[in-house]
C-alpha cells in the first residue's frame, strides 16, 4: 500500500508538471517533436515492454523452454528493422506534413478520409483491448507481488497513469516512460542475476535441466519448428506495426535522431528482456530441482522472486507497474488522439482540443480498469486483440503502402479491413490451427494481397 | 491532404504479394518457413534500400540475409541436441548480433534522402 501511495504522488507530480509545460496539441499528441534518440529509445522500449515479459516470458520458459525464446530472439535486429522499414519515412512525413497521429500520417501517404478513419478504428480497438488487458494484469500480479488486492492495485496504477496522460499528455509520458524504463532494465537485469545465483550459475542451470527436463533444451525446446519460426516472424516484422512504437518515432527533434536510435532500442530492450532468459532458465531449473513447486506455469516468476525473498517480491512488483504504466499511458494517449483529432476530422470536423483529449483519456481509462477488473470473459475476448491485431491490420500499409507509389487509398482501406477481419476469424479459431499458422501473420499476408490487388486495380 | 508519392520500389508489389503467398503457405509446408522468415525480415530492412539506394546498405543487407540464413539452418540442425542447440540460438541469433546490426545501421545511415 505504500509503494501505491508513493506512486500516486509521484505521478501527480509529474501530471503538473507536464500541465504546466503543455501549450497546444504538438505538446500533448506528439511530446513537441522535441525529442531524442535517448529519450525515444528508453520510453520506446518501456512502452513496447508490457507485464508478459516480467512474468508470462518466463512462465513460458517453463511450459516450452528454448521454444519460448523465439518470441525474443528477433530483439538485435527489430531496432534497425523498424528504422530502415517504417521510421526514416514515418520521420519524413512527419517533418514534412507536421502529423500528430499514426492515422494522420497514414491519410497524408494515401490521402482520404476513409484511411484515416479506418487507421483511427483500429487503432481504438486495439488500444481498448491492450488496456483491459494490462489493467487485469496488474489486478492479478498485485496479488502476486505487491500482496494487495487486485482492484486495488489496477485503480491505483491506472489512476496514476491516468493523471499524468491526461493532464500532460506524451509531454509527461514521455519523461515516465523513460524513468520507467530505465526502472524496467536496471531491476529486470538485477532479478534474472539474482534467479541465476540461487539456481548455482547460469552452467549449472542449464545442467540441471539437461538431467532432469532435456526436452526443454535444444534449439526450439517443447516447441514445434513452425510455431518458433512464426513467433519470431510475428514479433520482428509486427514491430513495424505497433502503433505504440510507430508514435514514438513522431516525438524526434530531426530525422538524424534516427541514428542512434537502433543502439539505444537495442541495449535497453536486451537489458529488459534479460529477465525473461534469466528467471525463465533458473526458475525451469529450480523447479526440476524441487525448490519451487508451480501450479501453472505463469507461477515461476513470482514463486522464484519469493524463494529470493521479500527484495526481490518487491522489486519484481515496481518492475511489473513500471512496464504496465509505461504501456498503458502509450494507449491511452493514442486512443484519446484518436477519437478526438482522428474520428473528427476523417467526418470533416474540427479538431477538438486538449480538454476533450484530457477528458476521452480519462474515460478509456475507467472503461478499460472496468473491464479489466470485473469482467474475465471480457478480458479474454479483448485478449485476442493484440499484437497480433495491430500486425494484421497495419504492416501491409506501414511497410509496402510506404514504399510502394502505387499503393492507393482504396488498397490501403481493403489491407486494413481484411487484415483485421482475418486476425479476428483466426484468433477465435486458434485452437483449430496447425502449428506456425498465427493469424496476425496470416491477417497481415491477406491484408498484403488485397493491398496490391486493390492498388492495380484501381491503377 | 494530399497524398504522398513515395520513392520508386517497383518490386514491392511483386515481392510483396509473393511473400504473402509464401506465408500462407509455410505453416502446411514447414520446410518453407526458414526462406520465408529470412527473406521478408531482410525485405522489410530492404525497403531502405529502395528509398536510399547505396553499397554500404546492399553490403549490410547481404549480410544480414546470410547471417539470419545461416542462424536458421544451425537451428534446425542442432535441434535435437540439448546444449548445442540452446548454445546456438543464444550466441549465434541473439547475443552476437546484439551490438552489430544497431552499428550496421549506423555506419549505413544516410542524413536526407537523395
Amino acid at each position: 500500500m505504500t509503494a501505491l501511495a508513493v506512486l500516486l504522488l509521484l505521478a501527480a507530480g509529474l501530471a503538473w508538471w507536464g500541465a504546466r509545460r503543455t501549450r497546444d496539441s504538438a505538446d500533448y499528441f506528439a511530446a513537441g517533436h522535441r525529442a531524442g534518440a535517448w529519450l525515444v529509445g528508453i520510453a520506446g522500449t518501456a512502452a513496447a515492454v508490457s507485464a508478459f515479459t516480467f512474468v508470462g516470458g518466463p512462465g513460458m520458459f517453463a511450459a516450452v523452454g528454448a521454444g519460448s525464446l523465439w518470441i525474443i530472439l528477433s530483439a538485435p535486429l527489430t531496432g534497425a528493422l523498424q528504422c530502415w522499414a517504417v521510421g526514416e519515412p514515418v520521420v519524413e512525413l512527419a517533418e514534412k506534413h507536421r502529423v500528430l497521429t499514426i492515422p494522420e500520417l497514414v491519410a497524408g501517404r494515401f490521402g482520404g478520409h476513409a484511411t484515416r478513419a479506418l487507421a483511427a478504428a483500429v487503432v481504438v480497438v486495439g488500444c481498448v483491448a491492450s488496456l483491459a488487458v494490462q489493467a487485469r494484469a496488474v489486478a492479478v500480479l498485485g496479488e502476486d507481488f505487491l500482496r494487495v488486492p487486485g482492484a486495488a492495485a489496477a485503480i491505483a496504477a491506472m489512476l496514476a497513469t491516468t493523471a499524468y496522460t491526461a493532464l500532460g499528455g506524451m509531454r509527461a509520458s514521455l519523461v515516465a516512460d523513460a524513468v520507467q524504463g530505465g526502472v524496467m532494465a536496471g531491476l529486470a537485469v538485477l532479478l534474472a542475476a539474482a534467479a541465476l545465483v540461487a539456481a548455482g550459475g547460469p552452467g549449472a542451470a542449464v545442467a540441471t535441466l539437461e538431467k532432469a527436463r532435456p526436452v526443454l533444451l535444444g534449439s526450439f525446446g517443447a516447441a514445434a519448428p513452425p510455431q518458433a519460426w512464426a513467433w519470431y516472424l510475428l514479433f520482428c516484422v509486427g514491430t513495424c506495426a505497433q502503433p505504440h512504437y510507430l508514435q514514438k518515432f513522431l516525438f524526434l527533434r530531426s530525422r538524424s535522431q534516427l541514428r542512434a536510435l537502433p543502439a539505444v532500442l537495442t541495449g535497453a530492450l536486451a537489458a529488459t528482456l534479460a529477465v525473461w532468459i534469466g528467471v525463465g532458465l533458473a526458475g525451469t531449473a529450480l523447479v526440476a530441482q524441487g525448490a519451487v513447486t508451480l501450479g501453472r506455469p505463469d507461477d515461476l516468476a513470482p514463486r522464484t522472486m519469493s524463494l529470493l525473498g521479500p527484495w526481490a517480491v518487491m522489486l519484481a512488483g515496481v518492475a511489473v507497474l513500471a512496464a504496465m504504466m509505461s504501456t498503458a499511458a502509450s494507449f491511452l494517449n493514442l486512443a484519446a488522439a484518436a477519437v478526438t483529432r482522428d474520428l473528427q476530422e476523417a467526418l470533416g470536423k474540427p479538431a477538438l482540443g486538449i480538454p476533450a483529449a484530457r477528458v476521452a483519456t480519462v474515460v478509456f481509462a475507467v472503461a478499460a480498469t472496468a473491464i479489466g477488473v470485473t469482467s474475465e470473459r471480457a478480458v479474454v475476448v479483448l485478449g485476442l486483440v493484440g499484437w497480433g491485431f495491430f500486425t494484421a491490420a497495419l504492416l501491409p500499409i506501414m511497410t509496402v503502402g510506404l514504399a510502394w507509389p502505387g499503393a492507393t487509398a482504396r488498397g490501403a482501406v481493403a489491407a486494413m479491413a481484411a487484415g483485421a477481419v482475418v486476425d479476428l476469424v483466426l484468433e477465435s479459431a486458434r485452437p483449430l490451427l496447425p502449428a506456425g499458422l498465427e493469424p496476425g501473420l496470416a491477417g497481415a499476408a491477406v491484408g498484403m494481397l488485397a493491398l496490391v490487388a486493390f492498388s492495380w486495380r484501381a491503377r | 491532404m494530399r497524398p504522398e508519392k513515395p520513392a520508386r520500389a517497383p518490386l514491392a508489389p511483386v515481392l510483396a504479394a509473393g511473400l504473402a503467398l509464401a506465408l500462407l503457405a509455410a505453416p502446411f509446408v514447414p520446410a518453407l518457413f526458414p526462406a520465408v522468415v529470412t527473406v521478408a525480415s531482410v525485405a522489410a530492412c530492404a525497403l531502405a534500400f529502395a528509398r536510399r539506394p547505396s553499397r554500404p546498405l546492399l553490403l549490410a543487407l547481404v549480410g544480414l540475409a546470410a547471417w539470419l540464413a545461416i542462424a536458421l539452418a544451425g537451428a534446425w540442425l542442432l535441434r535435437e541436441r540439448p546444449l548445442g542447440g540452446l548454445a546456438w540460438v543464444l550466441v549465434v541469433l541473439y547475443m552476437v548480433p546484439l551490438p552489430v546490426i544497431p552499428w550496421l545501421y549506423w555506419m549505413t545511415f544516410r542524413e536526407r534522402r537523395e
